[in-house]
């Protein structure tokens, strides 16, 4: 098995940008949320998607820039609600990495409101 | 900081402490830029003490505050938002310059950082999910524009402060 090219809190860009269910392509990153481990088998990934919206809702994990490597577009959130699957191939280019102490806090708040018991 | 909660409005004085945890902060960087820590050693150990000393005040406020908003009610979290959302984005700042700072190679700066950093998540998130119920927008600059109302106001020349006829 070998090692996958992307890791868990990267940022990348689609070949294919996602889409929302009525079907508009929304042209946003998407931060690899799944662990390397899981990455590892066949390449698959599942991501959020990442905005500069100013629309904020419970699902809005404002991202400033001291959180990633690298700069970011003002006003940029996660949108937690928004998951994406994809393989390695559909992975167009690397863009910022999450440090770990916020991916966390991130992955915590996924859990509690995607995969909660209701 | 100051959260307005189901239960009782609360002030954390304590927080304020950060304006002197940022100014440490830049002391230190001097001190590393001119290279002058072995020179200036007791003057760090004493930087360090302080620091360490201000990250537990403002863990105790905080957690204090986390128990305080834990049910608080819609309204209440209207209002809180936008400052719960500001403390985070400043102490997030607060985290970064000590991350760089390689949390002064200090165990327990690095702990208490964490933790506190955690916890204002934790309070942001609580905040947000009260807040967020249906379809309520928040203003986040409504504060703001209320501080900036006041201070044009002050900065009226007291001769064009309309008089009574």
């Amino acid at each position: 098995m070998s090692q996958p090219q992307y890791k868990q809190g990267d940022l990348v860009y689609l070949f294919d940008p996602i889409k929302i269910p009525k079907g508009e392509p929304l042209p946003h990153p998407v931060l690899i949320i799944s662990s390397d481990k899981s990455n590892s088998h066949e390449k698959f990934y599942t991501g959020l998607m990442m905005s500069s919206t100013t629309h904020k809702d419970r699902y809005s994990f404002d991202c400033t820039n001291e959180m990633f490597e690298s700069p970011l577009k003002s006003g940029s959130q996660i949108r937690i609600y928004i998951t994406v699957s994809f393989k390695e191939t559909e992975i167009k280019n690397f863009a910022n990495r999450i440090k770990r102490v916020h991916l966390k806090i991130l992955l915590n708040q996924v859990k509690d409101l995607l995969f909660s018991i209701d | 900081m100051q959260y307005q909660s189901s239960i009782s409005p609360l002030s954390i004085h304590g927080y304020n402490n950060n304006i002197i945890l940022d100014l440490r902060f830049h002391t230190l960087k001097i001190i590393n830029y001119f290279n002058l820590i072995f020179s200036f050693e007791k003057i760090k150990e004493k930087i360090i003490l302080s620091i360490r000393h201000d990250l537990e005040s403002l863990f105790t406020h905080i957690s204090t505050l986390k128990l305080e908003i834990k049910n608080i009610d819609n309204s209440s979290a209207i209002i809180a938002y936008p400052k719960a959302e500001k403390d985070l984005k400043r102490f997030k700042k607060i985290y970064n310059i000590l991350e760089k700072f390689k949390f002064c190679e200090n165990q327990f700066i690095a702990e208490a950082s964490e933790n506190i950093l955690t916890e204002l998540y934790a309070i942001e998130y609580t905040i947000r999910l009260a807040a967020f119920i249906g379809k309520n927008k928040i203003d986040s600059d409504k504060e703001l524009i209320n501080n900036a109302s006041i201070i044009s106001i002050n900065s009226l020349h007291s001769s064009n402060v309309p008089t009574s006829i």
